[in-house]
């Protein structure tokens, strides 16, 4: 499968906070959604912002669209929409002020299907950004991104502090964008179940390291935890063990194939785990 | 650049229409009363003010992503900063002409009624170097030094300005024009060199 984007060892240190990213690598293949989960400061925008360019990386290489995109490569930026959380724009621009701007930016801006966002989104066109709610400023930003055509989404945090009906709406027009085969979104969220409903692939990341890339599928349909007493933990297999958590009086084994677990260990009760659940087992957990 | 320069008109527009109004009522008491210390004023004000919209209109766009984001679009950061350049040049014209509108019409009505028309020159051309050395701190500054700290860096480099274009003014008494040239030159030199230099910083700018 071709990648519209790839991330090959992507670090980056930041000497004030002292916070870094290590060596992450994911690839996101042409007409997939993927999530990319972790803790607030676990790396989710430092990872966007070097995709962008709006950090610089210390190391590694990123692809997009086959090539790593340098500041003057304004014909790739062309391609891609980009959704920030909270306000994206200037506040005191109206809906009709931000599509003249935008028309200025983009050459593929499609003034007529900007305007069906509004409508379909409902925001007025000649009210200020600064009266909006945060759900009209997000839908606003999310109708920006989508207007110029772009092959390439990418949203940090863009769903975080909507409401739930505004999140589902949010998905069902991620949902719609990657019909397009040559389409794909990269979605930054802690919130797990928005991603749940509509990413392909999650890629877990924790204290600025990434700790895996996973179908959804394989998450929901094989993804379980076994719930231990711990002589039963100790004659586990320790290949079988992702992660582990000790409970008051069971220990929670978190194994990537439910079924296979089910069938070699028959007196461990094994149960279906969610995402959120899988990402406190990785991060929270032991491992072995 | 379309984009960038319809951005930055949009951002400094709101500013300047109620500038604009306040400059037109200065400027019909200018017209109405030929007082050449009103005139005096009104010319410093109405240059210096309009560049001085200009420059906060940079920190306008800090209040939101809008920063950031501008960095996804289909734009060069040299491209970002040479608007922001050209637009500081812009409102440095746009503050001109309606200066020099109001103090024609003032003559036209009253009649050269003054003996100081080169000292009036003498005087747009120290607001024009104020706004031109103004333009060339504070936007390299900014981006040095952040964006929360745009009322500190717009005073200071107001004073500075006010500063170096009054010293280079009153250079040598004996010949005021030349001290006039020597200004204009430098503070048009120095605005030049400032735009290299805010590329340089803008570019290892990280959000």
């Amino acid at each position: 499968m071709e990648n519209i984007l790839e991330l090959q060892q992507v670090s980056k240190t930041f000497s004030k906070s002292g916070f870094s990213l290590e060596n992450v690598s994911f690839n996101l293949p042409y007409g997939v959604i993927m999530g990319v989960v972790g803790e607030n400061g676990a790396g989710k925008t430092t990872t966007i912002d070097c995709i962008l360019n709006t950090v610089a990386k210390d190391s590694g290489k990123i692809n997009l669209f086959g090539k790593e995109m340098s500041d003057a490569d304004t014909e790739m930026r062309e391609k891609i929409g980009v959704v920030y959380d909270g306000n994206n724009f200037p506040v005191y621009w109206t809906a009709k002020q931000l599509a003249k701007i935008m028309a200025g930016f983009y050459r593929q801006w499609d003034n007529t299907l900007f305007q069906k966002y509004l409508q379909d989104f409902k925001l007025p066109v000649n009210q200020k950004i600064r009266q909006y709610s945060r759900g009209m400023t997000m839908k606003l930003a999310i109708a920006v991104a989508l207007s110029h055509r772009p092959q390439l989404l990418i949203l940090d945090e863009a769903t975080s502090g909507l409401d739930p009906v505004v999140r589902d709406e949010m998905s069902d027009i991620f949902l719609d964008f990657v019909q397009e085969e040559n389409h794909s979104i990269l979605l930054s969220s802690h919130i797990t179940g928005d991603l749940e409903k509509v990413a392909d692939y999650i890629t877990f990341i924790h204290n600025g390291r990434l700790i895996m890339t996973v179908s959804k599928n394989d998450l929901v349909y094989h993804y379980a935890v076994m719930r231990c007493r711990e002589s039963q933990f100790l004659a586990l297999d320790p290949g079988d063990i992702l992660a582990y958590r000790k409970r008051d009086y069971q220990i929670d084994v978190l194994v990537s194939d439910g079924k296979g677990a089910q069938r070699k260990y028959k007196d461990i009760v094994t149960d279906h785990i969610s995402i959120d659940e899988i990402f406190l087992m990785l991060v929270k957990g032991e491992h072995v | 650049m379309k984009g960038l320069f319809k951005n930055n008109f949009l951002a400094v527009w709101t500013n300047a229409t109620i500038f604009s109004v306040f400059m037109l009522v200065m400027g019909i008491i200018v017209m109405i009363i030929p007082d050449q210390t009103l005139q005096m004023y009104f010319t410093m004000i109405g240059i210096v003010g309009f560049s001085i919209n200009a420059a906060t209109a940079i920190g306008n766009e800090f209040s939101s992503k809008w920063g950031k984001y501008k960095l996804t679009l289909p734009v060069k950061r040299t491209d970002i900063v040479k608007s922001l350049f050209l637009n500081q040049l812009l409102w440095l014209i746009v503050g001109s002409f309606f200066v020099g509108i109001v103090i024609a019409l003032s003559y036209m009505l009253h009649g050269f009624s003054f003996e100081q028309f080169a000292g009036m020159m003498n005087l747009s051309a120290l607001g024009i170097s104020i706004s031109l050395f103004m333009g060339a701190f504070f936007i390299p500054l900014i981006y040095l030094a952040g964006e929360d700290k745009i009322i500190v860096f717009l005073t200071i480099s107001l004073l500075c300005a006010t500063g170096i274009a009054a010293i280079l003014f009153n250079i040598n008494d004996a010949a005021p024009l030349l001290g006039t040239i020597i200004m204009i030159i430098s503070s048009s030199l120095l605005f030049i060199l400032s735009y290299p230099l805010t590329v340089c910083i803008f570019k290892r700018k990280e959000y």
